[in-house]
C-alpha cells in the first residue's frame, strides 16, 4: 500500500512535471508547484500508513527535482526548494496566522528550512512582504495553493 | 552455530565482566527489545512482532536466546562501504543494549549509520515526549484519543518546540478504507496489521490541531541521554515491523506503552484490564511511584486552533469581546465600521482572536473576504502573539477513565435492591476527567446488574453512548453546531420489571445553551428503534429537555422526556432521570440518583475510578 501510494503520487508528480515543462520556457524562476509536482502533492489524511510514506514522497519529489534540474537547469533549484515548498504547502494556514501575529513555531521552522542567518530578520522581512500581498484586493479570492506560492516566493527572495 | 560461539567466546574473552551475562537473553530489556512475551500453555516465549525478517535467527520469533546469539554474530562483522544494512544499523537498540551489558566496544550506531544519523537529527536528539491527542467524535476509532511519540531535537533547550521533530505513530494499516461496521469487526478480531511510522511532527500538528481541531497534550519524559538514545534506536528497529491490531487492547495506547517500558521501569501497559484507553498511559506515567521516581519532567497543552481562539476570547475585555462578536456575526459590514460602532480599537488582541477564528472556518466567499480584511488589519500592526494562556489541568490529574459503582436502590414497585455497575470507559456529563470535551459523554460496554431478593438481573448493557451538547464550556463562545446523542444497547423495558430486556438504538439531535459558566440547558429530539418481547411499537419518536451543572466539587444533571410510538400512538412513556454528584478527589464520588419510568426509584451510589 505504501509503495503503491508513493508510486502513484510520484507518477502524478512526474505528470505534473512533464506538463509544466512547456510552461517553464516562458518563466524566469523555477516553481516547485509546477516543476516538481508540489501542486499535485497529497498530504496524509487519516490513513496512518500514507502518513508513514509521506517522507518518502517528499524524497521522491526531491529526486524528481534533481532529475529535472539535471535535464533542464532552469526548472528546479534543488532539494531545499522542494522541502521548503512542501512545508509551506502543508502548513500554509498556520504560517499565515503566525505571520499575522508575528511569531510562531512554524515560522521558526521555515526560517531553518530556508537557512536564514537571523530568524528575526527573516520573519520581519517575510511579514512585510506578505503584508503587501494580503492588502491587495484580489488576495481573498486566491486559492490556498496560490497563497502558499506567494509565501514561498517571498521566502525564496529573502533567502536568495 | 560453532562460528557464533567462537565469536561470542572472543568477545567475552576481551570483556571479563560479560562472563556474568550468560543468561543475558533473559534480561527484561532484551525481552522487550524483541517483544517476546512469555506464554503459559505451553510455556514458551513468542514475540508479538509478526514480521519474520525482523529476526536474525531461524526461529528468532520464538527463541530470544538464539536471537541474541545471531545478533552478536551480526554485530561483529565489518561495517563495509554501505553500513545501513549492517546489524549495527538495522538493530541499533539491540547494539546499544548488548554493548552496555557486555562492553563490546561497538561503534556508536548514531555516528556510523548514515540513515539512522539523518533520521535522528544528526546528533541533536535530546528528549522524548508522549503526546495525547484529544478524542475525536467524528471517527469512532479516535473517539478515545490517540497517542504519538515526539523525538525532540531542541539541542538541550526544552522550550524549543521544533515542528520538524520526528513524530512516531502507531496505527492499523488500511483501517481508514473500511466503513464503521467492518472497522469494528476487523478491529475487535485482530484482522488489521499495524505498524509504527515516522513523520515530521508538523504533518500531525496540521492534521490534528488545525484540521481536526483537537488539542494535543505533550508529556516530556524524564529520561537520561542514554535512555533517549536506547529508546529512539529501538524505535528505528521497529519501523520495519508489524503487529496485529486489536481495537480494545493491543491498540496505539498499548503499543506505545510497551515501547516506553523499555526505558521506564513502570507498568505502563494496562495488565489489569481487557481494554486500553490511551489516557491510561498518562495516568500510569503520572502516578506516584517512590521506587521508580518521576517519569514526566513537564506536561503542557498544545491547543488546537479552535481552543486558541476560545482562550484568546476569554482573555479579552468586554469591549473587545463585543467587537469580535459583531465582526463574526455581521461579515458583510466593513471591519472598521464594526469597530467604530462598538467603540473598540482594531488592536492586536481582538485581531489575534479574529485571525484564529477565521483560520478554522469553512471556506465561503463572505468568510474569505472577512478573513482577508482581518489579516490585512493585523499585518499593519506590530508583532504581538498575545499573553501566555495559563496551562489547564493535564489529563493525568483528572479522573481515571474506568469506573465501578455500587448503588443502593429503593423502587416504589419492586422494592429495595443493589445495582452493580462497571463502565470500562470513559466519561459522562458530570465526570471530572481532564482533556475531554465539556458537556459531553462517551462510554463503552457500560454494564449494570441489579441484585434484588437474591436474584441477579441484567439491567442494562449499553454498548456505546456518545453525546455532545456542542458547547465549549467556561463561558467561551460556541461553535455553531448541533447537540446530539447516540446510544445502542440492551436494557429493561422500564423500572417496573427486572426481567424484561429489550434491545435499543437511539439517535437524537437538538440545541444547547450555556446560561453561565458551568450551567447549560439542552433539548433533543430523535428516534428510537427497539426490539424485544415486551415491545408494542418498535419505532418511537423521542424528545428530551435537560440541564447540566458542573461545579468544582460535583454537579447536577436532570433530564425529562418522553417516548412516543409512531405506529401505535397509544404507546408512550414519559421519564425523568437525574443525579446530584459529590466528588471526593478524582478517584471516587457519591451520587444521589432519581429516576421515574413506570415506577419511581431513588438510589445512593458510591463510585470508584481507576
Amino acid at each position: 500500500m505504501a509503495m503503491k501510494t508513493v508510486a502513484a503520487l510520484s507518477a502524478v508528480a512526474m505528470v505534473a512535471t512533464a506538463s509544466a515543462q512547456a510552461q517553464t520556457s516562458t518563466r524566469a524562476e523555477p516553481n516547485p508547484w509546477l516543476d516538481c509536482g508540489i501542486g499535485a502533492m497529497i498530504f496524509p489524511d487519516a490513513n496512518l500508513e500514507v502518513a508513514a510514506a509521506i517522507s518518502n514522497i517528499i524524497w521522491d519529489l526531491g529526486t524528481t527535482a534533481v532529475t529535472s534540474a539535471a535535464s533542464s537547469p532552469e526548472t528546479c533549484n534543488g532539494l531545499d526548494n522542494v522541502t521548503g515548498a512542501a512545508f509551506i504547502k502543508r502548513t500554509y494556514p498556520t504560517l499565515e496566522t503566525e505571520l499575522a501575529k508575528g511569531q510562531g513555531e512554524n515560522l521558526t521552522a521555515l526560517a531553518a528550512i530556508f537557512e536564514a542567518e537571523d530568524e528575526a530578520v527573516f520573519v520581519a522581512t517575510l511579514r512585510a512582504r506578505m503584508a503587501e500581498e494580503v492588502a491587495k484586493p484580489e488576495f481573498a479570492a486566491l486559492s490556498a495553493d496560490e497563497k502558499a506560492q506567494k509565501l514561498y516566493f517571498a521566502a525564496e527572495a529573502i533567502s536568495a | 552455530m560453532g562460528r557464533v560461539l567462537l565469536v561470542i567466546a572472543m568477545l567475552f574473552a576481551s570483556s571479563p565482566a560479560a562472563w556474568a551475562s550468560t543468561e543475558l537473553w533473559q534480561h527484561q530489556q532484551w525481552l522487550k527489545l524483541g517483544r517476546w512475551e512469555k506464554k503459559r500453555l505451553p510455556a514458551r516465549y513468542v514475540s508479538n512482532i509478526i514480521t519474520e525478517d525482523f529476526f536474525l535467527a531461524e526461529d528468532g520469533r520464538r527463541a530470544p536466546e538464539a536471537e541474541l546469539d545471531a545478533t552478536l554474530a551480526g554485530l561483529v562483522g565489518p561495517l563495509g562501504p554501505e553500513p545501513d544494512g549492517h546489524a549495527l544499523c538495522r538493530y541499533p537498540g539491540r547494539a546499544l543494549f548488548l554493548d552496555r551489558e557486555m562492553q563490546l566496544g561497538l561503534p556508536d550506531p548514531f555516528a556510523v549509520c548514515p540513515e539512522l544519523r539523518a533520521w535522528s537529527g544528526n546528533g541533536s536528539l535530546d528528549g522524548v515526549s508522549v503526546l495525547f491527542v484529544a478524542g475525536y467524535f467524528a471517527n469512532p476509532g479516535s473517539a478515545f484519543g490517540h497517542l504519538l511519540l515526539r523525538l525532540h531535537t531542541g539541542e538541550g533547550n526544552v522550550d524549543v518546540q521544533d515542528v520538524l521533530d520526528n513524530a512516531i505513530n502507531y496505527g492499523a494499516r488500511q483501517s481508514e478504507e473500511d466503513g464503521m461496521i467492518p472497522y469494528i469487526y476487523r478491529g475487535l478480531t485482530g484482522r488489521y496489521q499495524s505498524t509504527y511510522s515516522t513523520l515530521d511532527f508538523y504533518h500531525h500538528n496540521e492534521r490534528f490541531r488545525e484540521e481536526q481541531l483537537r488539542d494535543i497534550w505533550q508529556y516530556r519524559l524524564d529520561l537520561s541521554d542514554g535512555e533517549v538514545r536506547l529508546l529512539s534506536a529501538h524505535i528505528w528497529e521497529l519501523l520495519r515491523t508489524e503487529n496485529r491490531y486489536y481495537f480494545l487492547l493491543q491498540n496505539c495506547g498499548y503499543r506505545i506503552a510497551e515501547l516506553l517500558e523499555l526505558v521506564i521501569d513502570r507498568d505502563l501497559v494496562p495488565h489489569n484490564k481487557f481494554w486500553a484507553a490511551p489516557v491510561d498511559v498518562f495516568h500510569a506515567l503520572g502516578a506516584e511511584d517512590p521506587d521508580a521516581g518521576p517519569a514526566i519532567s513537564a506536561a503542557g497543552r498544545l491547543p488546537s486552533r479552535e481552543t486558541a481562539y476560545r482562550d484568546g476570547y476569554r482573555l479579552l475585555g468586554r469591549r473587545d469581546r463585543r467587537l469580535v462578536d459583531a465582526a463574526t456575526s455581521a461579515p458583510d459590514k466593513p471591519l472598521r465600521d464594526v469597530a467604530e460602532e462598538q467603540g473598540a480599537e482594531l488592536s492586536a488582541a481582538p485581531l489575534n482572536v479574529l485571525v484564529d477564528y477565521y483560520a478554522f472556518q469553512e471556506a465561503a466567499p463572505t468568510v474569505e473576504a472577512r478573513k482577508a480584511e482581518v489579516l490585512a488589519a493585523r499585518f499593519q500592526l506590530p508583532p504581538d502573539a498575545g499573553d501566555d494562556i495559563p496551562q489547564p489541568v493535564p489529563p493525568h490529574e483528572g479522573q481515571p477513565p474506568s469506573m465501578l459503582s455500587v448503588t443502593v436502590l429503593s423502587n416504589d414497585e419492586l422494592g429495595e435492591g443493589i445495582e452493580l455497575r462497571a463502565r470500562p470507559a470513559y466519561f459522562d456529563f458530570l465526570s471530572a476527567t481532564e482533556g475531554t470535551a465539556a458537556y459531553a459523554e462517551l462510554s463503552m460496554a457500560d454494564l449494570r446488574l441489579v441484585l434484588r431478593e437474591d436474584n441477579l438481573h441484567l439491567r442494562q448493557l449499553e454498548i456505546v453512548r456518545v453525546a455532545s451538547l456542542g458547547l465549549a464550556g467556561d463561558g467561551a463562545p460556541n461553535r455553531p453546531g448541533l447537540a446530539f446523542r447516540t446510544q445502542i444497547g440492551v436494557e429493561t423495558l422500564d423500572l417496573t420489571c427486572d426481567s424484561c430486556l429489550l434491545g435499543y438504538a437511539e439517535a437524537s439531535f437538538g440545541e444547547a445553551v450555556e446560561l453561565m459558566p458551568g450551567l447549560a440547558v439542552y433539548g433533543l429530539a430523535g428516534g428510537r428503534l427497539e426490539g424485544g418481547d415486551q415491545i408494542t411499537d418498535s419505532f418511537s419518536a423521542t424528545a428530551a429537555l435537560g440541564t447540566v451543572f458542573r461545579g468544582k466539587h460535583g454537579g447536577i444533571w436532570l433530564e425529562a422526556g418522553f417516548q412516543q410510538g409512531i405506529i401505535d400512538t397509544d404507546a408512550n412513556e414519559p421519564y425523568v432521570e437525574g443525579e446530584i454528584r459529590l466528588r471526593k478527589g478524582v478517584q471516587s464520588d457519591f451520587g444521589l440518583t432519581v429516576r421515574h419510568e413506570g415506577a419511581t426509584e431513588i438510589g445512593l451510589a458510591f463510585r470508584r475510578y481507576w
